[in-house]
């Protein structure tokens, strides 16, 4: 369709048509690429741009006939050139023959023959969005009608930008949407408390995997069931619930969607943990209390014969020197306690000489090797040599604690082999015992404070739950560290690893 | 004839105090470090009254006390153990112990209870 003279029905089939086109897409670039084609084609023009304003400044956005390094360099200011004029005053403008008009300053002077041109602004509620430029080249000028014809197809294409402009915008915030969404989601799905989101009838709105996972043992998946038997908790302020193995801590808030209450947030916090640690303290506390009382009873009972009876010297000697030896007791019992709580602070300043390490295990053995002639005592010779940097008093206390713990959990003796090896940064002490073993979901916890490991031996070994923690700590304070393998029944292997350089590990 | 004594204690000092505080009454006394062997020496040797810690290797005192109850329920056991709460004293008593002694304790509170249970005259 070629329009050569302003014929009504065909200039409005002719914008019809480019209604239509414009209409079949919602990319700006191809609204504008598509409106310059059926511009350039209805008034027959041989070239064409159409200029989008940014900051101040006109780029081609879409172009037709123009040569790439005009496309790419042209950067027209407003109120400069005639696009420039054009966008700031928002009238259409034809222009034939050579410009020499003093309304566009600067106006760039090219060598090829423009014989017309016609520039129309395209408006986007009342703002000028850009400019669209068609013209011919050689000696073919545009009619006088055509500039107004062209004007109503700029503004059909304003609309059509517009329309495709906020098409855009809603379609990035969708997707800002839900790219938020998605994080709120995985925040939801992935967090370690269970959620359950009830209206304010009770009525289950949505909950998190968690939440079905730690309430299963209760209700199936019939989360709908304990929203109902909640109900009624919720009132008498219950906010534990044990559920299977678990212990849930139920923490409401009022649910506030656009500033009204409306239901609640239910989280469920597995507690078993926390209670776990708490049971262990309270087992320590009762372990301690029970080796604190051991040398007392011992002493008290022997003070009070010894002031109530006759005894002959000899024999008083012999009572006081046992009392003498539960008061050591009493004393390193509670030395190992502070050590350990000043180890845990951090705040314990190593005195450290250049000792060989072999040598101290060496040092230590005889005092387990002599009274324990159930057991026997292996040193896997030879012992590299390993000099390093340590706090040999820590150091004993560690290997004498590892030495202790074999001793204790092998109550029917066999071998206990002390084996110490060298890797390229460091030298890795062992201790393994042929005793009953720690079962594999215990290991995790044994050098925690306060853990025993709970059988028929924890009690009777007598121990207090802090030689394996001091070790750990007595590691780490050679920025070493310690790990231990074990089989049930068949015995344990613990490590303690020093670095050859202190803090190269 | 004297009465003998069986002393069930994990730690020697313990028993050590625990010989001394008997024998002077002219008890004969027993001993044995943990729950097997308690009830091995209670077999042969039928002590007349029975010590028992709680707190014992490889097998509970209130275990060992239940069993020895069960084959005669006639020999009296004091409990001696630092477990002093009051769920504790009930497990022991539950257990069949006739007396509950905690740690520290007093010798002569222990050797009253003894005379008493075995029904003798205070010297």
């Amino acid at each position: 369709m070629k329009l050569s003279s302003s014929s009504t029905s065909e200039q409005l089939e002719a914008l019809y048509n480019i209604s239509k086109a414009l209409n079949s897409t919602l990319d700006v670039q191809e609204v504008l690429q598509t409106m310059l084609d059926m511009a350039l084609e209805i008034f027959d023009a041989d070239a064409g741009s159409v200029m989008l304003e940014a900051g101040g400044f006109l780029t081609i956005h879409v172009s037709s006939g123009l040569e790439d390094e005009i496309v790419e360099k042209t950067r027209q200011k407003l109120g400069v050139g005639i696009a420039g004029w054009v966008a700031t005053t928002g009238e259409p403008l034809h222009l034939d023959g050579k410009v020499r008009d003093p309304r566009f300053t600067e106006l760039v002077e090219r060598g090829d023959s423009i014989a017309s041109s016609l520039s129309v602004p395209i408006k986007v509620e009342q703002e000028i969005a850009g400019v669209l430029m068609i013209r011919r080249a050689g000696e073919r000028t545009f009619d006088p009608g055509d500039l107004a014809f062209l004007v109503s197809v700029g503004d059909l294409a304003a609309v059509a930008l517009q329309k495709a402009r906020l098409f855009q915008a809603e379609r990035r915030q969708r997707r800002l949407l839900e790219l938020e969404h998605q994080k709120l989601s995985a925040t939801f799905t992935s967090m370690a408390d269970g959620v359950l989101v009830l209206d304010n009838k009770t009525r289950l709105l949505t909950h998190n995997n968690v939440a079905q996972q730690f309430l299963r043992p209760l209700v199936g998946d019939n989360l709908e069931l304990f929203c109902e038997i909640y109900a009624e908790s919720l009132e008498s302020g219950q906010s534990e619930i044990v559920a299977g193995e678990r212990l849930l801590k139920v923490v409401p808030t009022p649910l506030v969607a656009d500033g009204e209450e409306g239901g609640s947030v239910l989280v469920l916090r597995d507690e078993s943990a926390s209670r776990e640690l708490d049971r262990m303290k309270s087992e320590f506390l009762s372990m301690i209390s029970h080796e604190l009382k051991t040398p007392i009873t011992t002493i008290s009972a022997f003070l009070e014969l010894l002031s109530h009876r006759e005894f002959p010297r000899e024999r008083q000697l012999h009572f006081l020197k046992i009392c003498d030896e539960e008061c050591r007791r009493l004393q390193s019992l509670i030395e190992q306690l502070l050590h350990l709580t000043r180890l845990e602070a951090g705040k314990f300043v190593l005195s450290t000489e250049k000792r060989d390490v072999g040598q101290l295990v060496r040092e230590c053995l005889p005092a387990f090797s002599e009274p324990n002639p159930n057991h026997h005592f292996e040193i896997k010779e030879p012992f590299p040599q390993a000099v390093l940097e340590v706090d040999p008093t820590l150091l004993c206390q560690a290997i004498t604690n590892l030495l202790s713990n074999a001793v204790k959990y092998s109550p029917s003796g066999g071998t206990i082999q002390i084996s110490l090896e060298e890797t390229p940064l460091t030298f890795v002490l062992s201790v393994s015992d042929e005793g009953v073993g720690i079962e594999a979901e215990k290991i995790k916890y044994v050098f925690e404070k306060f853990y025993r490991v709970d059988n028929s031996l924890t009690r009777e070994t007598g121990g207090t739950g802090l030689g394996l923690a001091n070790v750990k700590h007595i590691a780490l304070a050679h920025s070493g560290r310690v790990w231990v393998e074990s089989e049930l029944g068949k015995g344990s292997t613990f490590y303690l690893e020093l670095p050859k350089e202190p803090g190269g590990q | 004839m004297s009465k003998t004594i069986l002393l069930v204690d994990d730690e020697p000092h313990v028993l050590e105090v625990l010989r001394v505080t008997l024998e002077d009454l002219g008890f004969r006394t027993l001993e044995a470090a943990d729950g097997p062997g308690a009830l091995n020496v209670a077999r042969q040797e039928k002590p007349d009254l029975v010590v028992l810690d709680v707190m014992l290797p490889s097998m509970s005192g209130l275990e060992v006390c239940r069993t020895l109850k069960e084959s005669d329920s006639d020999t009296p056991v004091i409990l001696l153990t630092a477990r002093s709460g009051e769920d504790d004293e009930k497990a022991g008593m539950d257990a069949g112990a006739d007396r509950y002694l905690t740690k520290p304790f007093s010798p002569l509170t222990l050797l009253t209870e003894v005379v008493k249970l075995l029904q003798l005259e205070l010297p």
